[in-house]
């Protein structure tokens, strides 16, 4: 298995709407990359109350209560955003 | 990396010797049902395609059990396919129906049948090296399009290329090769891969600088995904001279051998109020044309480059290693797929840098061509 050389900085993120941890990395504003479990996807109440309406996840472009509380991370300096 | 000179080194890796479990469409349904046998060259062998007297279209091995004949080289007869060689008739459910010349069939006269699926209007077959049927939530999404008289029937190309399938899934993650072999202008790009789904979130300008079909295409908005190894739907929106239009593209291989595939690609468009049912053919027909071109352009890198299995991504790139992992579940053992393999991940790649630059790039050759138009012009 080979690995992604640019992702040494995964921090963990914790939804500010549902708890569901995430690993979130940051390479520049605007770049982000966000690593699922199971658990967390199961956690989601976005993704719960989507997929109750039939909605499949992997369909679905991203949660936005996940997004909100990336962004907050780095905004308090608990997700560092650095270039690989 | 070399540790005297760091220089990197390029780790090509071999092709996997198995072809990747999962759906794999061979095209339109409704040429297999014109009466004749089709031969299909696939994963490592030959398949015979052939609809029975009750137009259901199967799929066996192309090669008799008997003596080798080709099946694809035989006749329908009723509900079974006959060996031009001694006229042994095979059934689509791969048992032996008869051998005219025997008052036996052999109790071991069976041969191999892939199970198919219609769907689209499109004929699938089910590759597993392991010999499973696929699971209940593996499976082809219906496109409605494809079955509303309110859009284009279906174009569809094929061509076949000389390198391994995982050229063109990588693809998928790759924002920079939009503009330098599509003439498109990525502005946000966005990938998620979760279980047997590969997904691509895609916004484009066109290029003001070059434009190969004089389209006049602007804005393009593409939702695309693969289900499972080799069919990818691409829902795309986008400007024509100003009128919203819709499309619908498939991206779709089968793997022919480790090192050729068979690309193929279909297109079907909204119709435009008023348009006739001709006209919005031709609509689709051009737009299939210009995602040609595109093909032809990839199939032209993919056939002279190298196989990479490590690349040296930069920061702006997309996540290689990530779909990478993400199609590695199809060849392997199903119950041996780790969880981590199939797990959600989202790559959203920065554009700000590669939309700053392009601008500039595009800027400059407009300026050239235009000194060139001066140049050129009467004196």
């Amino acid at each position: 298995m080979r690995l992604d050389e640019r992702h040494s900085r995964y921090c963990p993120v914790t939804c500010g709407a549902c708890g569901a941890v995430v690993l979130a990395a940051k390479f520049s504003i605007q770049h982000t990359s966000v690593q699922w479990d199971a658990a967390a996807v199961g956690q989601c109440a976005e993704f719960a109350r989507r997929a109750s309406t039939g909605e499949q996840t992997a369909l679905i472009e991203r949660c936005e209560a996940m997004r909100d509380s990336i962004e907050v991370a780095v905004e308090a300096g608990l997700l560092p955003v650095a270039p690989p | 990396m070399d540790q005297h000179t760091g220089v990197r080194s390029i780790e090509a890796g071999t092709p996997p010797a198995r072809y990747a479990r999962g759906w794999h469409c061979l095209g339109l349904a409704a040429p297999f049902r014109d009466g004749s046998p089709h031969g299909v060259e696939a994963f490592g062998t030959k398949l015979v395609v052939f609809a029975a007297e009750d137009g259901t279209v199967h799929v066996l091995d192309a090669f008799c059990r008997h003596m080798g004949g080709d099946l694809s080289r035989g006749t329908i007869k009723g509900h079974t396919i006959a060996c031009p060689f001694h006229d042994w008739r095979w059934r689509g459910d791969g048992k032996c129906a008869g051998i005219p010349y025997s008052r036996r069939v052999p109790v071991a006269a069976r041969t191999r049948s892939w199970l198919t699926m219609e769907i689209n209007r499109q004929l699938f077959v089910w590759n597993d090296p392991e010999g499973n049927p696929p699971p209940a939530d593996v499976t082809i999404p219906r496109i409605d399009g494809a079955y509303s008289s309110d859009w284009s029937g279906w174009t569809w190309d094929s061509v076949v290329v000389d390198a391994n399938c995982r050229e063109v899934v990588d693809n998928v993650v790759d924002m920079a090769h939009f503009f330098y072999i599509h003439f498109a202008f990525p502005t946000y790009f966005r990938n998620v891969f979760e279980g047997h789904i590969a997904s691509q979130y895609l916004r484009t300008r066109s290029r003001p600088d070059y434009s190969p079909d004089d389209s006049g295409e602007i804005g393009l908005t593409s939702e695309a995904a693969y289900y499972g190894p080799s069919y990818m739907i691409d829902y795309l929106s986008y400007d024509y001279h100003g009128v919203p239009m819709d499309a619908v593209l498939i991206n779709c291989h089968y793997p022919v051998t480790p090192e050729r595939f068979v690309l193929q690609w279909g297109v079907i468009v909204k119709k435009l109020p008023g348009l006739s049912a001709e006209q919005a053919d031709k609509v689709a027909g051009k737009f299939a044309k210009f995602v040609g071109l595109g093909f032809q352009q990839d199939v032209d890198i993919w056939t002279h480059k190298s196989r990479i299995d490590n690349p040296l991504l930069c920061a702006d790139d997309g996540p290689v290693y990530q779909l990478r992992r993400w199609y590695e579940q199809f060849y392997t053992d199903a119950a041996a797929v780790p969880a981590d393999m199939v797990a959600r991940h989202e790559f959203e790649v920065d554009t700000s840098r590669a939309v700053e630059t392009w601008e500039a790039e595009v800027a400059a050759n407009l300026a050239a061509r235009q000194g060139d138009q001066v140049e050129a012009g009467p004196v």
